[in-house]
Formats: structure tokens, sequence, C-alpha cells
């Protein structure tokens, strides 16, 4: 009689317990930011990459945390990989602004297509 | 000729009313902005970078399609050439729009970023100006200068001085700085919502 109220006060507590553990959208947010100022001091790329994967890694996909992914990568010498990232942030947000940041890239450093380099 | 003699002073009084006449806010509510570049005049080198991302962060906040900045920076540094915030002055609202996609461009400026002290008071103030232009017309949708302050608070025993200093050194811009930031971009959101107001009044 007692057990199965027990049980479900149980469960609703680990549900509670698990919710808690859950990364939030301020996380997120804040992992960004973070990212963003260690970004524009022009000193803390690799911080600032690790914050923007920390940001993403929450599975809130904020407007811009995939680009600067990719604009990390671009920083560090892997123009392919910053490529696949911005075409994600494109493909999830559409902004023109992207494309044209990929043109550029792709034009300046003689890239046709992203995949096909990586298939090679 | 006595006509000329009258109208002559009546056209210099004209145009002297018309040039000094302010630019009225122009009524229009942006869905997507740019934010640019921070235009740091005080001697804080690192002032910008701290509010950057405050400012991006109270437009996006309030549901602003804010474009991305890092790819903005990148863009602006490798394509334009713009190392420094003021370079950006020399493309146009209406070009920076354009190159963007954006329907607004907000032009920040960080005015006074100090410590001061007043024999045993010292006081941390942030000053800001924002404005948020409309590219298609030139004119600003939104205008505010904004300060905000901290004090340690007058003590004039022997521990109000090391209090006073100890409070110049413990605080932190950022969180002035952000209430700065967070009143204009309140006032901001005022303003848009009577701009609507009056559309929907206009429109019934």
């Amino acid at each position: 009689m007692i057990r199965k109220p027990f049980y479900s006060l149980l469960l609703l507590v680990f549900m509670l317990f698990l919710q808690s553990c859950a990364p939030t959208l301020e996380q997120a947010k804040k992992h960004y930011d973070s990212g963003l100022r260690n970004y524009l001091s022009g000193e803390h790329y690799d911080a600032a990459e690790s914050d923007f994967k920390q940001s993403a890694a929450t599975g809130f996909y904020l407007p811009g945390v995939y680009a600067s992914i990719g604009i990390m990568h671009v920083k560090n010498g892997d123009v392919p990989g910053g490529i696949e990232f911005l075409e994600k942030e494109y493909e999830l947000y559409g902004d023109p602004l992207i494309k044209h940041y990929m043109d550029f890239l792709k034009e300046r450093f003689g890239i046709n297509n992203v995949n096909e380099k990586q298939g090679e | 000729m006595k006509v000329f003699k009258y109208l002559f002073p009546l056209f210099i009084v004209l145009m002297i009313a018309v040039s000094c006449t302010p630019a009225k806010p122009v009524e229009h509510h942006p869905r997507k902005i740019v934010i640019l570049p921070v235009f740091n005049e005080t001697n804080d080198m690192n002032a910008e970078n701290v509010a950057y991302p405050m400012v991006y962060r109270a437009f996006f906040d309030r549901g602003y399609n804010v474009v991305s900045p890092t790819v903005m920076f990148e863009l602006f540094n490798e394509e334009k050439g713009f190392h420094e915030a003021g370079m950006v002055n020399a493309m146009t609202p209406e070009q920076i729009a354009e190159y963007t996609n954006a329907d607004a461009v907000m032009y920040v400026t960080i005015t006074d970023w100090s410590t001061k002290f007043y024999g045993v008071v010292s006081t941390v103030t942030v000053t800001m100006e924002f404005k948020l232009i409309d590219p298609k017309t030139n004119m600003p949708i939104f205008e505010t200068t904004e300060t905000a302050q901290s004090d340690s608070g007058a003590d004039f025993s022997l521990g109000g001085v090391v209090n006073a200093i100890a409070h110049a050194a413990v605080q932190e811009y950022g969180p002035i700085a952000q209430q700065c930031i967070y009143n204009a971009a309140a006032k901001l959101e005022r303003n848009v919502f009577h701009i609507k107001k009056k559309e929907k009044e206009k429109k019934n």
C-alpha cells in the first residue's frame, strides 16, 4: 500500500534531480559571453574556443555559437573544419552574412567544396 | 530692392531656424540590428572588450536579431581591413546595413570609464552613448546617454580613506556598465512599444 506512492515520489525526486543537473539556457549564454570576451581580447583564442564549445555542448544552439567555433577553427589553421561549422550555423539560422563569410574564406583559401576536400 | 532688403534677413533667420532644429527620431522598429565595435574614448584599453558582450546580450535578450559579432568582426577585419573600432566610420550606415543585412545600425561609445576620489569618497563611473540609426534615412531611431555610478559612501573616520581606496580597488566596472546598457535597452524597448502602439492605432 505504501510502496506505490513512495516509488512515485522517489521517481519525482529523481526527475527533479536530473532536471537540476541539466544545462540551462543561462549557462549556454554565460559560456557564449565568456567566449566573446576572450575572442575580443585577441589573446585567448583557445579559451574562447573552449567557451564556445561548452556553450554548444549545452544543447542550446544560440545564434553565433557554431559560427564562432568555425572562426576559431579558421584561426587555428583548420579552414575546411571551420567552414563546416559555419555551414551548420547557416543551416540553423540562414544568415546571409555567414554565407558571405564562407564564400570569402573559400575564395581566399581556394576551397571549392569542403566535403570533397575532406573526402580526399 | 526694398522687398529684397526685408526678405534677405527673413531668409537668414529661416535658414538658422531650419539648421538648428534637432533631428527628430525616425519612428521605425528594427528587427535585425548590427552592433558595431564599441568606440572607446577613455584611457582604459579593455573597456570595449568588457562592454561589447554585454551590449550584445542586452539587445539579444530583448528579442532583437543581432548580427553574429564574431563573423562581423572577422569580416570587418579580414575583408574590409578595419582593425580598430573607429575605422568602421569609413562606411555609411546604409553601406553597413547592406553589408550585414541589418535593419538598423547601432553605434556605442564609451565616454567615461573611471574611478575618481573626492576626499574620503571614491566613485566609479561609466558613461555610454547609444545611437541606433535607420540606414534608409540616416536618421536616429533612438539615442540615449546613460551614466551609472557606484560610490564607497562618505566615511570621515580614519578608516574612511582606506575604505574609499579599497572600494576603488575592488569595484569592477562590469556591473556598472551593465546597468548603463540595460537602461538603454529598456528605453529602446519602451520606444519601440510606443511606435508599435501608434502603428496599431493608425491601422484601426
